[in-house]
């Protein structure tokens, strides 16, 4: 009977473990992660990427869909965004057609670190190459390069929250 | 005498080929074909700091597009609401740069500005639109307007284009926000 009380003892601590283990998740997520995409890099490419000045322009490569840029259809933007007015979320189709963008301008080799988002806005001292909009990365430990390579690699999801998370804050108006 | 005047048809000819050549090469550029594409201007102006109220200024006003002065660093115009065709007289537009410059310009009667950076010109009077400013403006831009207690802050960044109208068409739709404006509706 005595022995009872520390095996309830032993179980709590096992709990407890159990917890801790779920906080500190090493779960990977699959390359281009469809809700991940949604989640945490599409705020990050709304603001940084997508503007109809740049990469939701018409014309351009890497066309991306936008809730403040570019949209698929007229009907998604029935009144102009502002204080009081909130964008529409993007569709699935046009979130969709964003993950297919960047698969589209994966190189054959498929190296993880020569995708060109990764290295287009690179700094060039960090071996980047040009790109017409600008150093986006000054290094590869830049949050939003860690952002983006993690969910174009398939990295850990819980960091790939954490770096997307200090990239939005970092470009957030 | 038939060598001769071989000689000369292939001159002759020679020359209308240069001449051709030439005349293509002096052709339509892009950016002139840009500020031809926009059109006769429908306003009261013919030119000054008041004409093409809505148009993408920098289309003729930039600096790949050298005929038409002064060229500005960043131009557009203020609505006051986003379906009045008049522009807000005396608007305050704030722009901020990456390096943190925080630049204040004002609208003009039909709610033009435009940003010269530095040198001589015109429109310089008060309340014409023109705000001069020195060195270029370093790209992203955060954006606010402001007309009495109506304030309206951009919710993305700018991160390359001169003209508010190249985004902000007045056809609100996929690929425009519609006019740049300060208040939600008419009072």
């Amino acid at each position: 009977m005595k022995a009872t009380v520390p095996a309830c003892v032993c179980l709590l601590l096992g709990s407890l473990g159990g917890c801790s283990s779920v906080a500190q998740s090493t779960e990977h997520i699959t390359p281009r992660d469809a809700t991940l995409l949604a989640t945490h890099v599409q705020p990050y490419l709304d603001i940084a990427c997508a503007s109809l000045d740049c990469h939701g322009a018409g014309d351009r490569p890497l066309r991306l869909y936008s809730e403040l840029g570019r949209r698929a259809d007229n009907s998604l933007r029935t009144q102009p965004v502002s204080n009081q007015h909130d964008p529409q979320p993007l569709t699935a189709a046009e979130l969709e057609a964003n993950r297919q963008a960047f698969a589209a301008i994966e190189l054959a080799d498929s190296t993880p670190d020569r995708h060109l988002a990764l290295l287009k806005p690179l700094a060039a001292s960090a071996g980047g190459m040009h790109h017409v909009g600008g150093v986006h990365y000054q290094s590869k430990t830049d949050p939003a390069y860690l952002c983006l390579r993690g969910w174009l690699v398939g990295d850990i999801k819980q960091d790939i929250g954490t770096m997307c998370a200090q990239a939005n804050a970092a470009v957030k108006p | 005498m038939d060598a001769v005047m071989r000689s000369g048809a292939t001159r002759g000819l020679l020359g209308l080929i240069l001449v051709c050549a030439a005349s293509a090469c002096i052709g339509v550029s892009p950016e002139q074909r840009l500020a031809q594409d926009l059109g006769p201007d429908t306003g009261p102006y013919d030119t000054g700091p008041y004409h093409r109220a809505g148009f993408p200024c920098t289309n003729c006003h930039g600096d790949l597009w050298w005929q038409d002065h002064p060229t500005f660093e960043l131009a557009g115009t203020v609505y006051r609401t986003p379906t009045d065709d008049q522009g807000q007289d005396g608007a305050v537009v704030s722009i901020q740069d990456a390096t943190g410059k925080t630049i204040t310009a004002q609208t003009n009667a039909v709610g033009n500005f435009f940003l010269v950076n530095g040198g001589t010109g015109t429109f310089r009077g008060s309340n014409q639109g023109s705000t001069v400013i020195s060195g270029a403006l370093v790209y992203p831009l955060r954006v606010s307007v402001k007309a009495g207690s109506a304030v309206q802050q951009m919710r993305g960044l700018i991160w390359r284009e001169r003209s508010c109208a190249n985004c902000h068409d007045k056809r609100l739709g996929a690929g425009s926000n519609g006019r740049v404006f300060v208040q939600e509706s008419s009072p």
